[in-house]
């Protein structure tokens, strides 16, 4: 056939059926109708006919639509659709440009020859099926079982085995079983306790009671919300250095929402209700406007088409299976989705913005959840035109609907009035005991300080003039002319020898070479070393290392290394250096130069200088004991003269605060009189605004005209004592820092002088409370939309479409959750492509359990926790999962079919939490803010770990943690890195070390070690191989570390099978 | 010893068992990457170039923030002769036809940068000819200059993104706001087999802040570039013990479990995720070990080093860059990917003072990338490799804040060599004032083509269903300057 096709691509153009050569029966099947399906059938298939037009079957395209026929046999270029194709004549190209490729020369010579040859079709040719009538766009169905049973999965599985001639696998063992619900359910491996009592209960629901007190623990909430995160695109904000541009701070608020619903079991359609459209339906219920940061989430500073596109994409790919967005630029290639459809679906999110309210208890936006909220009512949607935001099609405003093929019901908007708690939620009743309660606080607080600067008057004015400052006692003076070994003591490799007056290193060495001092210095002291740095490479630094002990110490060098030469403070804590860079002075340094360095050390601070002149001063993190060394590390050197003297009388480290003056510290406390007294008038200010506001919302506005000026006159009385503050500030500032501070003191006058003015007339324009902040709307929000207030109601737009989605007649989104729960709990879904139950999609392996626990799930009032027991109480959940069994192997080597329990590795989530668990150290603390993905000792469930676009938690990543922008499956690779972290983390070694020492009891043999480590940890025993592979390894690793305790074999037994794949995987 | 004993030891199990597991590990491990689970329907690219390729491996060298074309390799006297004039005022104003600005796709709507700047600034460095070519390159880059005659300068480039997301549009061919997409060394990655049994086949170095730190997307993430750093003590993340671990400890504990579970295969014949496993353990071993030698210089003569630039400050660190660059190649790694210049959208970024700017940056690249080529050259490596030095766009024409230039999307040059490219050719050119790519207009995804089709990749056979890619991400190969 490949020769035949050949031999008509060469052959040249004929016109006309008679010098048509033989044509390929397989070339309309196999090249031409994929081509058409691929081209044309969008616009001319079973979806659409465009100009009457079908291009699905051949007598179709014979037949041909408004303006003729298609084809004519035997006439290719008398037939529109090859002259369309090929861009001849004086109509327009087919398909039109934008909406598909080009076809090519190859293809139109094809379609030529094809046409010319009678344009043959195969016997009985079908039209493509009506798209409406896909499966998954009509309602699911119970179907009867096949088989009667008590698990309705069962019947369903069983009918594929029977129609295969499958044998199933037997029933997994018991440990097995155990590991995998655990693993599953809480995302954690039984402890041996746990199994213990699994496998001493005898009773026949022995199985059915743990997966009861599983489903019922907090751990099992925590597990899968990380799924629905997963899906739902959880992520922590990203953005920029600290500029947010993508999701929102305080996301968490709605991960915590997440768990509790799940441990609530809250019915899977409120879930999503809350999530769409929690502001309109509960909109007093700050609890469940938690659940709004679904949307939150969405967010995008910089383009609301983009922010808009992911919204619908997502919401329709993760609820609905479906792949809405193709509809973006033109009609759904594939589902009868038009582009009018999605801009009508923008439509219903058009309104929303992001906004942060106080958390209960608080009055602080800053620390608020992020949550949506209508907030343009007025703002139309436009259809863009081809998807092109820059040509909106103004003539038409899109209103907001469902997707109109799925016609089981249409939105059903109204307009939602909004309590004032809602719209303005600083009415709230405890708003305003918190504001005051903050106020006192603060003024509790004010009057300490008010108490200290009075006393620093009195000090100020009581203390003696300063004395002179002299340099202290000599403790010791060391001109080198010998080397004295009952002072010096030579450290590391190279050979010190004193010559001509100096203690010279002639060897440079990558270990440092040193002379220990073995006279003791004390805590403070100061030290001059004058010496020459003579060679080395590359580093060339000679210093002083004091404190020093192993492991720790501090020091002080100057380097004279090529690239970057410097003076520098460092300090090596646990065996680790640190330089800080507000430790170091970059500094020209010559080789031979004769160089003075001088050090302060006083308390924590350090200060060096060099050559006299200030160098760097820097606060070690804490002091410990230990010897003075002068050091050189890769360089030679000659030192020629060291003295050690007490500090100087008086001196302080220039981090040191320093003492006032009796003029700054009356500036200071005039400072503080007049902050108090700010304080003091703020209680009934607070109190006039919060009432101004309420009245404002409840009362007539010539009633609430009162209150509203009381509450200006209080504000601006405040603004003149807060100006007189702020000059009080500025006065201060000037005492402190001299003459450059005296224009804000003019500046601070002027400010009083204009708050005095307008307090003289103050108006009724009053700020309300705030407790809420809006994210900005965009990159360039302008001042007056930034200051609108929230508007009193809401359009109820996505409260509809959340209906609408959760609606018992809408035929996808119970199915599309049950494929969800399926896929993770067998590692594999029903319906492979997770999010496109389209007709691109692909088709379900076990149509009527797909349909039959879809109806379950809605007659069981969408209880999750119904269909995950449902689903781990079958008994084709229970099997077994070895792959060796040949015969089914041929049949069906895929599993499609399940007829064994397919094994996969487990998440990422799942391998941290689990080296923490069965160390005895993870942390169960539950909620809150995230842990920082740098905090890589943290021991809380992985699942609180930082986690967006730009912030990937290390050890996560390597085993493909959750990916931010799209997670609807996640991926399961194995590469070497991962080999690499669970052997070198300190998170595998530690916890091979806890869990070797957890099993290990006194007197335990090798034997019963190994035997207890593969319970544990592979929850099977170890067979006669295994057993012997292990006892050798422990022989060679004893062999090998020699002195080390016996445990430590142990442990790195242990590491290894937590590198096990059995380990890894869900067997 | 003892050490040496296991090795045999281990050698011997792996050979006693071939034809059984083993070889299926190491077959495992000689084909492309290790896939657990793939779908039924559809197979990945089996690791075999699609047609003969002409280069085995890419380094890449991008430079963050937005290379200046009209001060490095596009010289423009016209400038100079109407510096100080508005565009308006000169006769290129129709350059500033709205039509002709109708490319760019603004990422961030009224951004301070990222704007037409109208007054003409005049080239800031002298340009001359060099090579037996006679390609003018600037006083910026003498060494690049050179190894002139090796280099292919593709003087026409576009893109469409006027923000630093044009970082990522260059490597992935996507516009930011079109979502995030596999980038080119993914794609490579994903295409091809390995070169070698012991390194990770696609590597980043250098600073990419600004961006997302994956490349694979929908690819997946094993096909993400390895974060390697040139240290050979510490050159990946776990690459080495957090905590105490001898290296002997650590080869009976990867000894031990590759036994385990090659134990358990015997059990367990079919389970491809179980062959990967081991395929992957023996990888990593060998991984850990070969990346530290492959980073240690100290086999490198001193007139080498200094080739590189190692021996000076302001070279030292991209020095090591392509020093080790050249050193992964030699040892059979498939794509470099180096970002050069961090900090805040990129050291490139010569918003102002552009002088001083480009002063600074191209005397950190120019000895070592001239370095790389001519040490490609006389080892005979540069026929089979590709090197590239791309940035997300050039600068405009007209000056920003009297001392710089802006990004600019709609003229800029990139710059290849070896790989089976013609070498000392310009290919394209820009307008009189550098504004439009004129002659020989380039996409970036040209610049992807046309290093596929040197690795025997037809992207077109590359894609995934469900994942049709437009006709630009596959982008056409420049013809014009392949040997």
């Amino acid at each position: 056939m490949n020769c035949l096709a050949l031999f008509l691509l060469v052959t040249p153009a004929a016109d006309g059926a008679k010098s048509a050569p033989a044509l390929d029966p397989l070339v309309y099947p196999g090249k031409i109708k994929p081509l058409f399906a691929v081209r044309c059938l969008a616009c001319h298939g079973a979806l659409e006919q465009k100009g009457g037009l079908r291009v699905d079957t051949v007598a179709d395209m014979i037949k041909g639509g408004d303006s003729g026929p298609g084809i004519i046999p035997g006439k290719p270029k008398e037939s529109p659709v090859w002259l369309r194709s090929a861009g001849h004549g004086n109509k327009r190209r087919m398909p039109p440009k934008g909406e598909g490729e080009e076809v090519g020369p190859e293809d139109l010579a094809r379609l030529e020859q094809w046409i010319a040859s009678g344009a043959p079709a195969p016997d009985r040719e079908q039209r493509d099926p009506d798209p409406r009538e896909h499966w998954a766009f009509k309602k699911p169905v119970r179907a009867v079982a096949p088989f009667p049973g008590s698990n309705p999965i069962d019947a369903w599985i069983e009918k594929g085995w029977r129609e295969k001639g499958l044998a199933p696998r037997p029933e997994a063992d018991k440990r097995t079983l155990l590991r995998r619900v655990y693993l599953d359910l809480i995302g954690l491996p039984p402890t041996p306790e746990e199994m213990d009592r699994f496998l001493a209960d005898g009773g026949p629901d022995a199985y059915g009671r743990e997966v009861d007190r599983l489903l019922n623990s907090p751990r099992h909430a925590e597990r899968w919300a990380r799924h629905f995160m997963d899906i739902w695109r959880y992520s922590d904000w990203w953005g920029l250095g600290a500029e947010v541009r993508n999701s929102q701070k305080n996301i968490w608020h709605w991960r915590d929402w997440i768990i509790e619903s799940l441990e609530k079991d809250l019915p899977y359609d409120e879930m999503i209700r809350q999530m769409l459209a929690g502001d309109e339906l509960y909109p007093a219920d700050p609890s469940k406007l938690r659940a709004t940061g679904y949307l939150a989430r969405q967010y995008f500073l910089f383009n609301r088409t983009s922010w808009m596109d992911e919204t619908i994409e997502h919401t329709f790919k993760g609820f609905l299976g479906l792949t809405a967005n193709c509809a973006k630029c033109h009609d759904h290639k594939y589902d009868p989705i038009s582009a009018d459809d999605y801009y009508r679906l923008r439509a219903v999110f058009e309104p929303y913005q992001v906004r942060f309210d106080a958390p209960q208890g608080s009055i602080d936006p800053a620390q608020g959840f992020p949550r949506a909220f209508d907030c343009n009512l007025d703002k139309t949607t436009h259809k863009h035109i081809r998807g092109d935001e820059a040509r909106p099609d103004t003539r038409r405003k899109m209103p907001p609907a469902s997707p109109q093929f799925l016609n089981f019901a249409t939105l059903n908007v109204r307009e939602i009035s909004l309590p004032p708690e809602a719209h303005a939620p600083e009415t709230r009743p405890e708003v305003l005991e918190l504001f005051l309660s903050q106020s006192s606080e603060a003024l509790t607080s004010a009057k300490k300080r008010q108490e200290e600067a009075r006393h620093s008057v009195i000090q100020a004015e009581n203390r003696p003039k300063a004395m002179e400052i002299k340099p202290g006692r000599v403790l010791l003076a060391e001109p080198f002319n010998q080397l004295d070994a009952a002072i010096w003591s030579p450290v590391g490799p190279g050979k010190w020898k004193s010559e001509n007056g100096a203690a010279l290193l002639a060897d440079a060495s990558d270990k440092r070479s040193a002379l220990k001092l073995l006279r003791p210095v004390p805590p403070d002291f100061e030290l001059t070393l004058r010496f020459r740095i003579t060679g080395g490479e590359p580093w060339r630094s000679v210093g002083v290392s004091f404190d020093a002990a192993p492991g720790r110490e501090n020091n002080v060098y100057v380097s004279a290394n090529a690239s970057e030469p410097k003076l520098q403070i460092a300090f090596e804590r646990d065996s680790q250096y640190t330089y800080p860079e507000a430790g170091k002075q970059a500094r020209p340094i010559a080789l031979n130069s004769p160089m003075e360095l001088t050090i302060r050390v006083q308390g924590t601070g350090v200060e060096a200088l060099l050559d006299g002149k200030p160098g760097a001063f820097f606060r070690v993190p804490d002091r410990k004991p230990g010897d003075l060394l002068l050091t050189a590390f890769t360089a030679t050197c000659a030192l020629e003269n060291l003295e050690i003297r007490e500090l100087p009388a008086g001196y302080q480290s220039p981090g040191l605060k320093k003492k006032l003056t009796v003029d700054q510290a009356k500036a200071r406390l005039e400072w503080t009189n007049a902050e108090i007294a700010v304080l003091e008038a703020e209680p009934a200010t607070l109190r006039s605004r919060y009432q101004a506001r309420l009245d404002q919302l409840t009362l007539t506005p010539e009633k609430s005209k009162q209150s509203m000026a009381r509450a200006a006159r209080h504000e601006a009385g405040l603004a003149v004592l807060k100006a007189k503050a702020g000059l009080a500030k500025a006065r201060l500032d000037l005492a402190m820092e001299g003459q450059g501070k005296k224009t804000q003191v003019e500046a601070a006058q002027k400010a009083l002088a204009e708050a005095e003015k307008k307090a003289a007339d103050p108006g009724e324009k009053f700020t309300p409370l705030v407790v809420s902040a809006k994210a900005p709307e965009s990159n360039v929000e302008s001042a007056e939309s930034k200051a609108r207030p929230y508007p009193a109601s809401s359009t109820g737009r996505r409260a509809a479409l959340a209906r609408w989605i959760t609606d018992p007649n809408n035929p996808l989104t119970a199915r599309v959750a049950v494929n969800h729960l399926w896929n993770r709990h067998f590692g594999q879904a029903l319906v492979p492509s997770l999010f496109d139950f389209g007709r691109k999609g692909q088709a379900p392996s076990h149509p009527e359990l797909l349909d039959t626990l879809a109806v379950e799930l809605m007659e069981r009032n969408w209880s999750l926790r119904h269909l995950h027991r449902l689903i781990v109480t079958s008994r084709v959940y229970r099997l077994d999962s070895s792959a060796s069994q040949p015969a089914e192997q041929g049949k069906d080597p895929e599993n499609k079919l399940l007829w064994r329990f397919p094994s996969h590795r487990v998440e990422a989530q799942v391998v941290r939490d689990a080296l923490l668990h069965l160390a005895g150290t993870l942390d169960l603390t539950r909620g809150g803010p995230p842990v920082p993905v740098a905090d890589s000792s943290s021991r809380r469930r992985s699942l609180y770990y930082f986690h967006s676009h730009n912030e990937h938690q290390k050890f996560l990543e390597q085993f493909d943690d959750a990916g931010v922008l799209e997670c609807y499956r996640r991926e399961r690779s194995i590469v070497p890195q991962q080999a690499l972290a669970l052997t070198h983390a300190a998170l595998s070694l530690e916890a091979a070390a806890a869990i070797a020492a957890r099993l290990s009891r006194p007197g335990m043999s090798d034997n019963r070690f190994i035997e207890e480590a593969h319970l544990v940890l592979l929850a099977r025993s170890a067979d006669a191989a295994e057993r012997e592979l292990c006892a050798g390894a422990l022989r060679d690793l004893r062999a090998e570390n020699g002195q080390a305790p016996p445990e430590s074999a142990r442990a790195l037994m242990v590491l290894a099978l937590l590198n096990h794949h059995d380990f890894l995987t869900r067997r | 010893m003892d050490s040496l004993g296991h090795f045999r030891r281990r050698r011997a199990f792996l050979a006693k068992s071939a034809g059984g597991f083993g070889s299926l590990a190491f077959s495992a491990m000689a084909g492309r990457d290790l896939r657990a689970d793939a779908g039924p329907e559809w197979l990945p690219p089996d690791g075999h170039p699609h047609f003969a390729p002409k280069a085995d491996s890419v380094i890449w060298v991008f430079l963050n923030g937005g290379m200046s074309h009209l001060e490095t390799f596009d010289p423009k006297p016209e400038l100079d002769k109407h510096a100080g004039k508005t565009i308006a005022e000169s006769p290129y104003k129709d350059v500033q036809d709205p039509k002709k600005l109708a490319q760019a796709r603004v990422t961030v709507i009224n951004d301070a940068n990222g704007q037409q700047r109208d007054k003409l600034y005049p080239t800031q460095i002298k340009f001359k000819k060099r090579g037996q070519s006679g390609i003018e390159v600037s006083d910026f880059l003498p060494q690049v200059g050179g190894v002139i005659d090796d280099l292919a300068v593709i003087r026409g480039m576009w893109t469409t993104d006027d923000n630093h997301g044009a970082q990522t549009q260059f490597h992935s061919g996507r516009h930011m706001l079109d979502g995030e997409f596999p980038t080119l060394g993914a794609w490579v990655h994903y295409g091809l087999g390995r070169l070698s049994d012991n390194l990770p086949q696609f590597i980043s170095m250098g600073t990419r802040e600004y961006w997302n730190k994956k490349d694979g997307h929908y690819l997946g993430p094993r096909h993400d570039a390895v974060p390697v750093r040139v240290d050979p003590a510490n050159p990946l993340d776990f690459g080495k013990p957090e905590k105490p671990l001898s290296p002997a400890e650590e080869r009976l504990v990867f000894d031990l479990t590759a036994r385990l579970d090659r134990h358990r295969a015997v059990a367990e014949p079919a389970d491809a995720a179980l062959s990967a496993r081991l395929a992957s353990y023996e990888l990593a071993y060998r991984m850990q070990r070969a990346l530290p030698v492959a980073l240690d210089f100290s086999g490198e003569t001193r007139e080498t080093q200094s080739l590189y630039g190692l021996d000076r400050p302001e070279t030292r660190e991209f020095g090591m860059q392509m020093l080790a660059s050249r050193r992964l190649v030699e040892r059979g790694v498939r794509f470099i990917q180096i970002q050069h210049g961090g900090g805040g959208a990129g050291a490139w970024d010569a918003h102002g003072d552009l002088k001083g700017n480009h002063t600074a940056n191209c005397l950190k690249i120019d000895q070592p990338l001239a370095g790389l080529v001519s040490d490609l050259k006389r080892r005979g490596m540069l026929q089979r490799t590709l090197v590239v030095l791309a940035t997300e766009f050039g600068r405009t024409p007209g000056s920003q804040g009297g001392t710089g230039r802006d990004h600019h999307i709609f003229g800029f040059t990139v710059v290849m060599a070896g790989g089976g490219l013609k070498a000392g050719v310009v290919h394209g050119a820009t307008d009189p004032i550098g504004f439009h790519a004129v002659e020989n207009r380039h996409y970036v995804t040209d610049i992807h083509a046309t290093i596929l089709r040197q690795m025997g990749l037809d992207s077109r056979r590359l894609e995934i269903p469900a994942r049709k890619r437009l006709e630009i991400d596959h982008g056409r190969a420049i013809g014009e300057i392949i040997a």
